[in-house]
């Protein structure tokens, strides 16, 4: 190493707190946060018994709901967006309150920075760092899902006025404060649990090996993939062991902790893109596409693929393994877990098993060529390289 | 797995050009009078200089300026600072030196935002309700020069008031800095001496910070980070000590070690440290360096969390192939041959006596240290604290 001109930043401004049945003591700090009328955002209030129950553990600690708001769109419109901006306003609230999956959070997430920024139009704020703070609106989120890699980043997804979606990164996004408590997490049916954690694992593989990946964020990563290769299978098997959806929660903290420092890959890239493509899930697309992109990578990031497979094979079969087949190792054992869960709940595996055609391929090439995750990709991208990944996955 | 939380908003920038990065960060905090505070060593060394490089060209000035910060922190400092900051219709902080300017900076901030007017009113009072100020936020930037000493991103800050013979503890969350930034252009090449102060040091904070934290996976990667950075790179780091990325490195894992470090509540090692570092002017680093092979050796045996340290300390490859009921050991002898070597590379001291402790002081000190001590470890007692002291002369 010599005077290389390193430099690095890192920043997490979000407070958690993560543990079973921690929502009663974590709510009762809300009023030293200033908070007494809030904009309760949710997704579902018939199906979900979480949702009352962190609205009476709030109105406990009297905090008003202010208004209550249900939005479940997978990526938030705009129009939704100044719905919610004129709600807030008129009831008076100071604060948000958010319970649900990751959409609600994408959702508050992006109130919160229209809010706070005093955005008169969201399309002013696209990119990075472009919203300043002119306000303070204090920002809580109680996630309900397996997958809350997004609830502390710094970014949201937001759909324009045509229906193109677009990234907003700034740190107005990142919540005040998330509370993770995992008796809380609605009891999904398999395919949700693995989406979850294979959001969380792909976010933790792709930040690790990250060009701008530091040995903090690289320690942050190493111990979240240990907690999903330790619970992800306890969950799928037992959706209601709360201990082991916890152990992927914290992965997923973990992963939205360096999101900041690190962004992802081209992984994220690709699958990001085929989903608005394809109309599909994010997390299917993640599937297919994981391990051709961790093929793709390994040629710069052998070494570091070599010391993840420890976090997920344990002792004995890491030193059982050479040196040399340590990071194809990891990927063909990713792929095989990734497969496994995917075949075992009827999930498809392949892009012509998805539906997509040549021309998709194409339009999915040029779409993830816009994406900011390629900045961080340690392999420069280019058009014809995302097309042999999408051909190889055929 | 039990409840954890954390929180640590504190932006950190690290290394080559950080510096210029300061008119933006105060641009995002609205800061646009801030009161540049440092003592003369840093002036002297032409920190102070490089500072208002780094601001020339931008809109943004000085509210007004301090250089008066004492070499070891005071009330006065604190006093002066406030008074400073209000006459000159400030509206941030920077401070920029050592852990004296570091800590004044700390305490002055709380007091601001508490409206405290006088350093007199804390009156021997360390625990501060911070609960209703949180969001009336006081734009704070930490730069520190030469070694930080690893409190600069938490919630800790210490005022030694020498008059009274008290020492002021705070936590609390108003003493937190908006940002710390760490430029190779404040620091300067040290003697091995003090690279491998600050690395055993960081080791020390690292390895406590891990041990207390397991259950904590955020400050648990902290504590990590911090103990592979040191055993990775402290040697080379005192061989070239002319290479600046060694150098940020090691600097960079002293603040994160103190992340996971000062976030324990209540630490016997932490108290203990404190008094000696009272007792014999030497800082908490340097006392680290010398007490916590002794404390961990006590510590080994009865906390078997300490088989998982091995992993930092030797890497993934080793910690496989080694004996999995063994493991604390080995990684309590792989850390005294690492400790051991670098004591003897850096001719530094690894005895009290050498730093001019006297056995007849180990009553009186054990005495202040248990009074202080607010945890419920029935192990850390007054003859617990006896021993160790006696083991570590």
């Amino acid at each position: 190493m010599k005077n290389s001109g390193f430099y690095y930043e890192f920043y997490n401004p979000s407070k958690c707190t993560a543990g079973v049945g921690c929502l009663a003591d974590s709510v009762s700090k809300l009023p030293s946060m200033g908070l007494s009328n809030a904009f309760f955002l949710c997704d579902d209030v018939e199906k979900s018994s979480a949702v009352d129950e962190v609205r009476k553990a709030v109105n406990a600690v009297k905090v008003r709901t202010g208004a209550l708001y249900v939005n479940s769109e997978k990526t938030v419109c705009l129009a939704s967006l100044r719905e919610m901006r004129d709600i807030y306003r008129v009831n008076n609230c100071d604060c948000i309150i958010a319970c649900g999956d990751y959409k609600v959070v994408n959702t508050a997430k992006a109130l919160r920075m229209l809010l706070s920024g005093q955005v008169a139009r969201f399309e002013d704020v696209k990119g990075i760092n472009i919203a300043r703070k002119k306000i303070n609106i204090p920002l809580v989120v109680v996630p309900t899902s397996v997958g809350i890699s997004n609830a502390v980043t710094s970014s949201v997804l937001v759909k324009d006025d045509d229906n193109n979606t677009f990234e907003c990164v700034s740190p107005l996004c990142a919540p005040d404060y998330c509370i993770v408590d995992p008796s809380l997490t609605s009891v999904f049916d398999a395919p949700t649990t693995i989406a979850g954690a294979l959001e969380s694992f792909a976010k933790n593989v792709e930040e690790f090996v990250s060009k701008q990946a530091i040995t903090l964020t690289k320690c942050m990563n190493l111990i979240a993939i240990r907690e999903i290769r330790d619970n992800v299978f306890k969950v799928v098997n037992d959706p209601m062991d709360v201990q082991a959806v916890l152990g992927l929660q914290r992965a997923g903290l973990l992963a939205g902790a360096c999101y900041s420092c690190t962004s992802a890959g081209v992984a994220h890239a690709i699958a990001g893109a085929l989903a608005n493509v394809t109309g599909s899930d994010n997390y299917i697309c993640m599937g297919i596409v994981f391990a051709a992109c961790m093929r793709y990578n390994i040629q710069v990031v052998e070494k570091d693929y070599a010391q993840a497979l420890y976090y997920i094979v344990g002792d004995d079969k890491y030193a059982a393994t050479p040196v040399q087949d340590r990071a194809r190792t990891l990927i063909e054992t990713s792929e095989k877990m990734i497969k496994e869960l995917f075949e075992e709940n009827g999930l498809p595996v392949s892009l012509s098993a998805l539906g997509a055609d040549e021309e998709m391929i194409n339009k999915t090439v040029e779409e993830t060529m816009k994406s900011y995750a390629l900045v961080t990709n340690p392999r420069n991208v280019t058009k014809e390289d995302v097309y042999l990944i999408l051909r190889s996955v055929m | 797995m039990s409840t954890f939380s954390f929180s640590n908003d504190v932006k950190i920038l690290c290394g080559d050009h950080a510096l210029d990065n300061l008119p933006f960060e105060l641009r995002e905090r609205d800061c646009t009078r801030p009161l540049f505070i440092s003592d003369e060593r840093s002036y002297r060394l032409g920190f102070v200089k490089e500072v208002r490089k780094a601001m020339d060209n931008d809109i943004i000035d000085f509210g007004a300026t301090y250089f008066k910060v004492t070499e070891r922190t005071c009330p006065k400092n604190c006093d002066d600072i406030i008074t400073m900051y209000k006459a000159h219709g400030c509206d941030g902080i920077i401070a920029l030196g050592g852990d004296n300017v570091i800590q004044c900076a700390k305490v002055a901030k709380l007091m601001l935002l508490q409206g405290v007017g006088d350093f007199v009113y804390f009156n021997h009072k360390t625990e501060m309700d911070a609960e209703n100020a949180v969001y009336a936020d006081l734009p704070l930037f930490i730069l520190p020069t030469e070694i930080p000493s690893g409190i600069e991103a938490t919630d800790r800050a210490y005022i030694f008031d020498e008059k009274n013979n008290f020492f002021y503890n705070f936590n609390s969350v108003l003493t937190r800095a908006s940002a710390v930034i760490l430029d190779v252009r404040l620091t300067d090449i040290m003697p091995a001496k003090v690279m491998a102060t600050a690395g055993l040091g960081a080791l020390a904070m690292g390895v406590k910070g891990f041990v207390d934290n397991a259950g904590n996976p955020m400050a648990l990667a902290y504590a990590t980070g911090a103990i592979h950075t040191v055993i990775n790179e402290l040697l080379p780091a005192m061989r070239h000590n002319s290479n600046s990325d060694y150098r940020i490195s090691i600097y960079s894992s002293v603040i994160n070690a103190g992340i996971a470090y000062y976030g324990i509540e209540e630490s016997l090692l932490r108290d203990m440290t404190n008094e000696l570092s009272i007792k014999t002017s030497l800082s908490p680093l340097q006392i680290l360096s010398i007490i916590f092979p002794v404390y961990y050796k006590e510590k080994v045996n009865k906390d078997r969390v300490f088989k998982s340290v091995l992993m930092p300390v030797v890497g993934e490859e080793q910690y496989a192939l080694s004996n999995a009921k063994s493991r604390e050991i080995v990684a309590i002898d792989t850390l005294k041959e690492f400790w051991e070597k670098v004591v003897s590379l850096a001719e530094i001291p690894s005895k009290l006596r050498e730093v001019g402790l006297e056995q007849s002081d180990f009553v009186k000190l054990a005495d202040a240290v248990i009074n202080r001590y607010k945890g419920t470890d029935p192990h850390n007692n007054f003859t617990t604290l006896v021993k160790l002291l006696e083991e570590a002369f």
